[in-house]
């Protein structure tokens, strides 16, 4: 194969991954709509989902998010304090962690913790035959299985992003008053973080916390589903959820910086 | 279509000349297959010697698309269903399976009521105690409440015949229904079939045990032997 043939094979197969992604979300979309998609079954899958995404993951980014205020904001808060800078501080900490930094940081926990369990998880039922156990008894595995493990992820991701933010800040201010002692009180640091905070800057925190998590979800559910019947497969379906999340992830959040405020 | 005493019923299921693609997953395919089974009715099918797995109960169900023929359910061919319509179509079919067919990630309790519970709105405590009912009734003390792989084998072979008649099912395939807890399980379940027969119900047994294709307790209105890929299929009483 010459190597146009390759550049355009290889051009042609993103393509498909695309439109398959594209066509995932969409009917994960449409299906979450419908009335008759909430039967108990699915809405037990989506709380277990969340319980395992969120709740159970929220301890370890707690720790991620207290060591990150600790080195991050506690820092900025002493060096502009010592500078006389402390008016700027909120718009610095909004640009640095509301805006990027956490909705980041976040989704590639969520995808090293959650998305290749997902995967494995997914990949293994496929080799068991247990998904076709589920589609013989009327459970669709889409309406089952995908749906709930997007929604479940994608709703984790955005609480476990409030969770990250509140605790950077809480941490990097108490770490920061023992650094320095004349620093400002709490309530002004909250209000001076407030009042940075812009609509655009809700709207891009929203959207990096949630686009991601969702192109995370369907890709980790339809590697995990594309296993065959060797569970074999599943080491190779986990590390392209991987490396496809993790791609997705900076190109999105590229996109959606770029988008909301260039 | 009309039956012995002139009655009309409409078959729970029928194949039309169905004929598969050969697949991995089974060790024949099927080939122009033909039968109709009426409410009530058992077909009972003999596999070939060495042979375990055909696809004759993933195409009843509709999870497999004939390359030929149709097979209609309750009147309804499964190609021609949504993919919502066929969900809950297949609802109606209970089914042991060949295979392991237990989510490993619930105990065997919610594998038993998890059909009902997506299907129906019923209440989860009248779900549990028809579970239960039909556990002891195969045999278990109760429902089973640890998860399939802490399961002995024998367990879960009653377990399954539990989720089958669970809901009162329009169909019900039972592929090796007996295997590890033969001879103990026959009262009970040939119990359980005539009872289901009764109220309407159509049975599609396969097997490979000559044990279950001489018994005479069945009362199988259809016998059907499959030579590799064709089935010939007789009418008991012809």
């Amino acid at each position: 194969m010459n190597a146009v043939a390759r550049i355009g094979d290889y051009t042609l197969g993103k393509w498909g991954e695309l439109r398959t992604l594209g066509a995932v979300l969409w009917a994960v979309s449409v299906t979450a709509t419908r009335p008759g998609f909430w039967k108990r079954t699915v809405r037990a899958e989506i709380a277990r989902q969340i319980y395992s995404a969120g709740v159970e993951a929220s301890r370890f980014v707690a720790y991620v998010a207290f060591a990150l205020g600790v080195s991050v904001v506690a820092q900025a808060l002493a060096w502009m304090h010592k500078f006389g800078q402390t008016r700027s501080l909120g718009p610095v900490l909004v640009a640095v962690l509301v805006r990027q930094a956490v909705p980041v940081l976040t989704n590639l926990l969520a995808i090293a913790r959650n998305g290749t369990a997902l995967t494995t998880e997914l990949g293994t039922m496929k080799a068991s035959g247990e998904v076709r156990v589920l589609d013989a008894q009327g459970l669709d595995p889409f309406v089952y299985l995908v749906v709930p493990r997007v929604l479940g992820l994608t709703t984790a991701v955005f609480c476990l992003n409030v969770i990250f933010l509140v605790v950077a800040f809480a941490s990097g201010y108490v770490f920061s008053t023992l650094l320095s002692p004349d620093i400002e009180d709490a309530a002004a640091f909250v209000h001076s973080v407030l009042v940075s905070v812009g609509p655009l800057d809700l709207v891009n925190f929203l959207t990096i916390s949630l686009v991601p998590a969702l192109l995370t979800g369907a890709i980790c559910c339809i590697e995990g589903l594309a296993v065959g019947s060797s569970v074999t497969e599943v080491p190779a379906a986990a590390r392209r959820a991987l490396a496809r999340s993790v791609r997705a992830l900076f190109l999105t959040t590229a996109l959606i910086s770029f988008l909301t405020y260039v | 279509m009309r039956t012995a005493s002139g009655e009309m019923k409409e078959p729970v299921l029928s194949f039309a000349g169905v004929t598969t693609e050969p697949d991995a997953a089974y060790d024949v395919p099927i080939w122009e297959v033909d039968f109709t089974l009426l409410p009530g009715e058992l077909l009972l099918v003999r596999l070939e010697r060495g042979h375990f797995r055909i696809p004759l109960a993933d195409a009843a169900v509709g999870l497999l698309e004939p390359i030929r023929g149709e097979v209609r359910f309750r009147g309804e061919d499964w190609r021609a269903m949504s993919p919502d319509r066929a969900a809950s179509q297949r609802g109606k079919c209970g089914r042991v399976f060949i295979g392991h067919g237990w989510l490993g990630d619930m105990t065997v309790n919610d594998n038993i009521t998890l059909t009902q519970r997506h299907h129906t709105g019923r209440l989860e405590a009248d779900i549990e105690a028809e579970a239960a009912n039909l556990a002891r009734f195969f045999g278990l003390p109760g429902l089973p409440l640890r998860a399939p792989g802490q399961t002995r084998r024998d367990d879960l072979g009653r377990a399954a015949l539990a989720r089958v008649f669970l809901g009162r099912p329009d169909l019900i395939i039972l592929e090796e229904p007996t295997r590890h807890i033969f001879p103990d399980i026959m009262p009970p379940l040939l119990n359980a079939i005539r009872a289901a027969r009764d109220r309407g119900a159509a049975v599609a047994w396969i097997t490979g045990e000559s044990r279950i294709w001489n018994e005479k307790a069945l009362h199988a209105e259809w016998k059907g032997t499959m030579f590799g890929s064709r089935m010939q299929l007789s009418r008991e009483g012809d």
